[in-house]
């Protein structure tokens, strides 16, 4: 039987994989848009850039639909996003992300008969704090797991016509926060990575588009269930904010929060907090400042609350997107306050390591199975 | 414009966003020098203007981008002379002798040191942790 590894972190900007390996990465922005037909002058050249499919899922509460996914559904006026309001869990988008990603896998990896892809995956993927905590785990793996996905591609460059059977073997719902501990504590071979925190209680701060999830570690390797807690505040809102009134006070549109997120925390002090209108630079520091030290602030109280309620913890660790673009507010808060020995990841990390824990818990999971993962599909064949 | 040469006086604003430790420095060598002052500045500007524009035109260079995901030990036998040589000779080897089969299989990306991929042994603590927290459920819950 062939098998493939897959880890998915369906995170609310985009959707971060390892595929087969800890080598091959994918990345799609998480963004979709029904359509039924695209209107064609040329196809562009990357699938990544054209995906359209269909899908037919018992997973999906539509049970069918057409969608243009990722790059190419941000072009849509009618576009979705994630809005705090939904679920993981419960809505279709996170599933028709996760199939589209697999598929897409799936067609350069797993052979192909009469235009048909059979592909069984072992899948790693999570959910935030708050739903892991409502028991919705159990529910997801199971809706994934024995539900039959498949996914035609309609006009996709390269893909066009290709049907895939998904099915999988195992689906384990991890929860996100908790997961970056052991990508924080094991490196891609299993050895140990920062011993030192190790045996001491640590808080994990994954500050993303839509939620922000604090996840306490205990001195003992074990979950803090009872501080630990995630709440829907997260940097979208405010970056929303930032290009409205970028918007209202210049007439420059920023076309998304991407391209905004690039402006902040570009290193090119040229380009760091400025736009160019008609030409000229116009520094947008003090809009942006306004605004981000709204949510630092935010932020940095419920770090307070949590140290206050947890008084053994020894370092926090920002992860997430939203902590690379709050890093200067919440060190310059923390300065003048508590001086708490806060720790922040590199930018790669922080878009990375919950995609990467999924797939080190995967490895895991097959060790203690028993599972060899040489044997695995790594290469098409 | 009148081109650049020997004896030409070259004027310019310091950037804005000039490190402190440079301009202090610059200070402190006007005050001491005075006059001399730019038969001192003016070597280490030909220094590295001359270093950049010789970068420029070094054209027997390849640059290669390193595949990703490669550990530490790996990067470092790929950055060893040697093995820089190794793969000079077989880019040399590609262009002058296409159709002859390489001589040195296998090739270098695959005869890497490899830790062995069938084990994934982590260290016990993270090990239960991640047993407790996220794999203890039922196989066949279903």
């Amino acid at each position: 039987m062939s098998l493939r590894l897959a880890s998915i972190d369906i995170g609310n900007d985009a959707v971060k994989g390892y595929l087969g390996d800890l080598k091959e990465q994918l990345y799609i922005p998480n963004v979709i848009a029904s359509a039924e037909n695209r209107d064609i002058i040329e196809m562009e050249k990357d699938p990544l850039s054209g995906l359209h499919v269909e899908i037919t899922s018992g997973a999906l509460k539509k049970k069918n639909g057409h969608y243009v996914v990722g790059k190419l559904a941000s072009k849509y006026p009618n576009n979705d996003e994630l809005t705090p309001d939904m679920d993981k869990s419960e809505s279709d988008q996170p599933v028709v992300l996760l199939l589209t990603a697999l598929a897409y896998d799936a067609a350069k990896h797993f052979p192909e008969e009469d235009g048909v892809i059979e592909a069984t995956y072992l899948l790693s993927t999570g959910l935030p704090l708050d739903e892991s905590k409502q028991g919705k785990t159990k529910e997801f793996r199971k809706k994934l797991k024995t539900a039959q996905h498949e996914v035609t591609f309609l006009q996709t460059p390269q893909l066009e016509g290709k049907i895939v059977r998904i099915k999988f073997e195992q689906v384990l719902v991890n929860t996100e926060g908790f997961a970056a501990y052991v990508d924080l504590t094991t490196n891609n071979d299993g050895s140990v990575k920062n011993e030192e925190i190790l045996g001491k209680t640590i808080l994990i701060n994954d500050i993303g588009g839509l939620s922000t999830d604090s996840a306490i570690i205990t001195s003992d390797s074990e979950v803090d269930n009872e501080y630990s807690e995630g709440i829907k505040q997260g940097v979208s809102t405010y970056l929303d904010n930032i290009i409205r009134k970028v918007y209202t006070q210049y007439k420059y549109m920023i076309k998304s929060r991407r391209v905004l997120v690039d402006i902040i925390t570009n290193e090119d002090p040229e380009e760091q907090y400025n736009i160019w209108v008609d030409g000229n630079r116009v520094s947008i520091k003090n809009i942006i400042d306004g605004e981000l030290e709204i949510l630092a602030k935010e932020e940095y109280k419920l770090i307070k609350n949590i140290w206050r309620n947890v008084p053994d913890i020894r370092t926090a660790y920002q992860i997430g997107g939203g902590s690379l673009v709050l890093r200067p507010y919440l060190t310059k808060l923390n300065q003048e306050d508590k001086n708490y020995p806060l720790r922040f990841v590199t930018s790669e990390d922080s878009i990375w390591m919950i995609a990467r824990a999924y797939f080190k818990i995967l490895l895991m999971y097959c060790e203690s199975k028993s599972i060899n993962t040489k044997d695995l599909v790594t290469t098409k064949g | 414009m009148e081109p650049y040469g020997p004896g030409t006086t070259i004027s310019f604003r310091l950037p804005h966003d000039t490190p402190e430790h440079v301009y202090q420095y610059l200070n402190e060598r006007k005050k001491k020098l005075g006059r001399k002052f730019s038969s001192e500045i003016a070597p280490l500007f030909i220094q590295s203007v001359s270093e950049k524009a010789l970068q420029d035109q070094q054209e027997d260079l390849l640059e290669v981008p390193i595949p990703k995901g490669l550990s530490e030990e790996q990067l470092d036998w790929l950055t060893h002379p040697r093995t820089q040589a190794l793969i000079g000779h077989l880019i040399w080897q590609m262009v002058k002798q296409p159709l002859k089969p390489l001589e040195m299989a296998p090739p270098p990306v695959e005869s890497l040191p490899q830790k062995d991929s069938h084990s994934f042994k982590t260290n016990n603590a993270i090990t239960n942790f991640a047993q407790k927290t996220f794999l203890d459920f039922d196989d066949d819950d279903d």
